[in-house]
């Protein structure tokens, strides 16, 4: 999966939270992905799954009292970000990565005006004038399709509606022309009009300005209209890794199996078929108590005591496509 | 011209007003809607935030005072009852709530829970009841162990089984659910919709579903609902909705749907909406969508279409509050005025 034109590759990376008990445990266990320049790569499963975690842990955003790094190693261009001083990562945070967030009022500040706060993140990275920034800034405002930027420029967040705070949202994370963008569930908070409207933002800058983007989501009809390649976490693992095509027409980890027939299909109702959702039964296990085998075995339709006893390797299937599971891929 | 007997509805909604006084003005969040629903179906409401859906929901369970309209339960008006003369009505009408944890009073066991619609009622003696509460936490797919636990105990998907037993103990004709799975990951998702279809099969009741997301309402509803601004803008018998949604705002709403498909699959045509939903404190003259619609003309602007039945006989037969369907003198709008027209989500 190696490619000349990877912009991120993340190799073995491992995050460990503190338990109450003072016990580490780990909640993103060994992980390598790879982002390349104009690609959308998403990264999905169920609360718990570990996918924020992942975002924060490529950010380093998680606090250190109860949060440490175990391994691996973040690459962005070859400069590995885990070797990095605090003050060289918050020159990386926001100029060469960015996130978007899945709910805007929480990640906008309340006092400042939406322009100002573009501004701002211009001017934190950037040797410019003001004068300079804020021309920028409304030519931002343009580019993520706000309406009349000159009055919006002086309003505050509260002033806007929910799709237009998370339009400044994704000006403010473009503002320095990332070369990656991580989006953590942007359109989790927006109805499905607006969250139509921003998808298909966040997917033309992204080929306008050649970005790579994460899409971090539970959402798999987000995934299959605007991700090329997917992977799906569980408990902290890759369970299966895949281009859009081929996971939606033969998923190979049972869990990717059993999301996507747990979905109702538009197809199927307006074809008159009504047939009972599968289920999953059972939840996701808590991530301090994992034993040592597949931690999905007790909710698999397929867990084997060989399951039980060891926790499958990740391995590719093709050169492009690769599962964590002993059942999969015969 | 005789009819056959048409069955009663279940629940009949006239001209139902709920107007929300805030400091910043008047909210109209439900103006002048009208709806029925019959015995044992699932009518399904849909609507982006702030449509009103909730609001709705919460008036016919007389949550909320009514401001005006009427709203017929089993044929008795039940708009103005006094609380006490509510009690036996609510027996056969409950809701379920999206979020099971701010539902359940933490304080007391899910046994205590259970038993709490059966001595309201006074329905069976203290042996009956308990007997009752161990049924129903089984029938919804729960161990008699969890009975003893508080709801905190529980997982979320758990604490919605028990919202849901709640709701159905006293067997309602009506259950009015509120966003009931959107606090839920996928996978639990699907179990609490197969757990509410199984419950309807064996119980007969109607479900009032009220949600946002299109896919789960398409699964479990017979016929839709669909809102904007306060008020009803298409309702139609599930099938004739997808495949041929009328009103242009049902358009846009379901080419937003993202399926999960292959992306070699074709997808329905997007109409992307522009701009934001308009304040429900001022909503737009004439139509309410006309500020956002594609197709929107000079009449409708100043004329808000009403809601008249279209395509009237065949079995696409629905009702549609939109201009572009209402030009004939009668409300029956003609098929070849249909038929010449460029639909762009079909």
């Amino acid at each position: 999966m190696m490619n000349s034109t990877n912009l991120l590759t993340i190799e073995g990376l491992s995050t460990e939270f503190r338990s109450s008990h003072k016990q580490w445990f780990p909640v993103v266990n060994r992980i390598d992905l790879q982002v390349t320049v104009g690609e959308t790569l998403a990264v999905v499963g169920e609360s718990g799954c570990g996918k924020s975690m992942l975002a924060h842990s490529i950010l380093r955003l998680l606090p250190r009292r109860i949060a440490r790094n175990a391994g691996g190693r973040v690459l962005l261009e070859g400069r590995d970000l885990l070797a990095l001083s605090e003050d060289e990562m918050r020159g990386v945070r926001g100029k060469d990565i960015s996130m978007i967030f899945q709910e805007p009022m929480t990640s906008l500040n309340p006092l400042m005006t939406v322009g100002q706060q573009i501004a701002e993140s211009i001017l934190e990275h950037e040797h410019c004038s003001v004068q300079v920034a804020a021309r920028r800034t409304l030519d931002l405002m343009e580019l993520v399709g706000i309406p009349e930027p000159r009055a919006r420029f002086h309003q505050y967040p509260h002033h806007l509606s929910g799709g237009m705070r998370q339009r400044i949202v994704i000006a403010i994370a473009l503002a320095c022309r990332p070369k990656v963008l991580i989006a953590d569930e942007p359109t989790t908070a927006l109805d499905v009009t607006i969250q139509a409207q921003v998808l298909e933002l966040i997917d033309k800058l992204k080929r306008e300005l050649g970005m790579g983007v994460i899409l971090i989501t539970h959402d798999l009809g987000v995934v299959a209209e605007w991700a090329q390649r997917i992977m799906v976490m569980y408990a902290g693992r890759k369970v299966e890794e895949a281009d859009a095509e081929t996971f939606f027409t033969s998923p190979r980890h049972p869990y990717s199996r059993a999301l996507l027939a747990s979905v109702p299909r538009p197809n199927d109702v307006m074809n008159g078929v009504v047939k009972p959702l599968a289920e999953i039964t059972g939840t996701v296990p808590p991530l301090d108590r994992l034993g040592g085998g597949c931690a999905f075995a007790d909710r698999c339709t397929m867990g084997t005591d060989a399951c039980r006893s060891n926790s499958p390797a990740f391995r590719l299937l093709t050169p492009s496509s690769g599962v964590a599971c002993i059942h999969a891929g015969n | 011209m005789t009819l056959p007997m048409k069955p009663q509805p279940l629940l009949g909604v006239d001209r139902l007003v709920k107007y929300h006084a805030t400091p910043a003005g008047t909210v109209r969040a439900v103006d002048k809607v009208s709806f029925e629903v019959m015995p044992g179906e699932t009518l399904g409401l849909v609507g982006e935030s702030g449509c009103g859906k909730s609001t709705l929901g919460r008036t016919i369970v007389r949550l909320h005072e009514p401001d005006d309209g009427s709203i017929l339960f089993q044929s008795n008006d039940i708009s103005h009852l006094s609380r006490k003369a509510l009690r036996p009505v609510r027996r056969h009408l409950q809701m379920v709530f999206q979020d099971p944890f701010a539902s359940l009073n933490p304080r007391r066991t899910i046994r205590q829970i259970l038993t709490e619609p059966f001595s309201v009622h006074g329905v069976g003696s203290r042996r009956e009841q308990i007997d009752r509460v161990n049924e129903l936490v089984s029938r919804v797919g729960l161990h008699s162990d969890h009975a003893s636990r508080y709801p905190h105990e529980l997982s979320g998907g758990q604490r919605q089984r028990i919202a849901i037993a709640r709701a159905i103990a006293l067997e309602p004709s009506l259950v009015v659910c509120d966003e009931p799975v959107s606090a839920l990951d996928v996978s639990i998702q699907a179990q609490i919709i197969n757990l509410l279809r199984r419950l309807q099969e064996e119980s007969g009741a109607a479900y009032l579903f009220i949600s946002h997301d299109l896919s789960v309402v398409g699964y479990l509803a017979d016929r839709i609902a669909v809102m904007y601004l306060g008020e009803i803008v298409e309702i139609a018998p599930k099938r004739a909705l997808w495949t041929e949604p009328l009103h242009p705002y049902t358009q846009a709403l379901f080419s937003a749907i993202a399926e999960p498909l292959p992306p070699s699959v074709p997808r329905r045509k997007r109409s992307t909406l522009t701009g934001d939903l308009p304040s429900p404190m001022h909503p737009p003259s004439g139509c309410r969508f006309h500020t956002r619609c594609p197709f929107a003309m000079p009449k409708c602007r100043e004329v808000a279409p009403a809601l008249t039945e279209v395509q009237a006989g065949t079995i696409d037969a629905r009702r549609v509050a939109c201009h572009l369907y209402s030009d004939t003198p009668e409300a029956t709008a003609q098929p070849s005025l249909l038929s010449g027209l460029a639909l762009p989500a079909t």
